[in-house]
């Protein structure tokens, strides 16, 4: 079953990375995102899991997709070369990640499903062992929604519009 | 051999690739995405004490929400500037 979980999320991951059309990258790492919270529930990580389709499936995909319509037709399209072709790129992936297999693989634990609570652990960690990141966090968090607000707000004189052809 | 480890280095790989060839900028926000994915799986797997990864988990879903609003503001007024969004054609410091 995990093995069902793990192939889809690649299979999606790598999709994301090959489509030609940016509509079908978009579902793909829909699909992907959603595996990668079935497999948090595999791993009795609810608070996770649910965490994951709040944020990802629901908050940052509506931005991506919203984000599309700002795109021309075509615009993204897959690169031109030799960066481009599938197969080169799927041995680029691949030699990437034996290089980083090489350079750090941690010692691992066989097998990482347990049945403990995880989430009543978790609630006692963010208040005493992870004080400072938590509380860190939340104030980051406040500062780039303000920084995003103040970036794309609605200027009061808008600045000279960059002609393209003008600048050629 | 723990495949999930081995998942994680593949989405990371494919999410930097991503990143590094396309020009859209949407799709580069998406790679970024896809890293940020990758190590929180890498965390879920390399866990020590139970619990301890998933905070960490906890703390990069915040971090990638505050990219994801950041990225799309600044996207968007990238368009406003250049009624596109293909980083190619932002070479004002060319």
């Amino acid at each position: 079953m995990k093995e069902i979980i793990l192939i889809f999320i690649g299979i999606c991951g790598l999709f994301t990375a090959l489509s030609k059309k940016l509509i079908y990258a978009a579902f793909s790492l829909f699909l992907c995102l959603s595996g990668i919270a079935a497999l948090y529930l595999y791993c009795n990580a609810e608070l996770i899991a649910a965490a994951q389709i709040i944020l990802y499936v629901g908050g940052v995909l509506v931005l991506i997709i919203f984000g599309i319509m700002l795109s021309k037709k075509g615009s993204g399209d897959q690169t031109e070369g030799l960066l481009g072709n599938p197969y080169i790129a799927v041995l680029l992936v691949l030699f990437l990640a034996i290089l980083l297999y090489t350079g750090y693989s941690p010692k691992i634990k066989e097998s990482v499903i347990s049945t403990s609570d995880f989430t009543k652990s978790i609630g006692q960690l963010t208040m005493t062992k992870f004080l400072l990141p938590f509380e860190l966090i939340s104030f980051f968090l406040l500062a780039a929604l303000v920084g995003a607000s103040y970036i794309s707000r609605r200027k009061p004189a808008t600045p000279r519009k960059i002609n393209l052809e003008e600048q050629k | 051999m723990n495949w999930t480890y081995i998942l994680s280095l593949i989405l990371f790989s494919t999410g930097l690739y991503i990143a590094l060839s396309r020009r859209n900028a949407i799709v580069i926000l998406m790679g970024i995405e896809l890293m940020f994915n990758a190590a929180a799986i890498n965390y879920l797997v390399s866990e020590t004490e139970p619990g301890e990864g998933q905070t960490m988990i906890l703390f990069i879903l915040g971090i990638a929400a505050a990219e994801a609003a950041t990225g799309m503001a600044i996207i968007l007024n990238l368009f406003e500037r250049f009624s596109s969004i293909d980083t190619s054609d932002t070479t004002l410091l060319k």
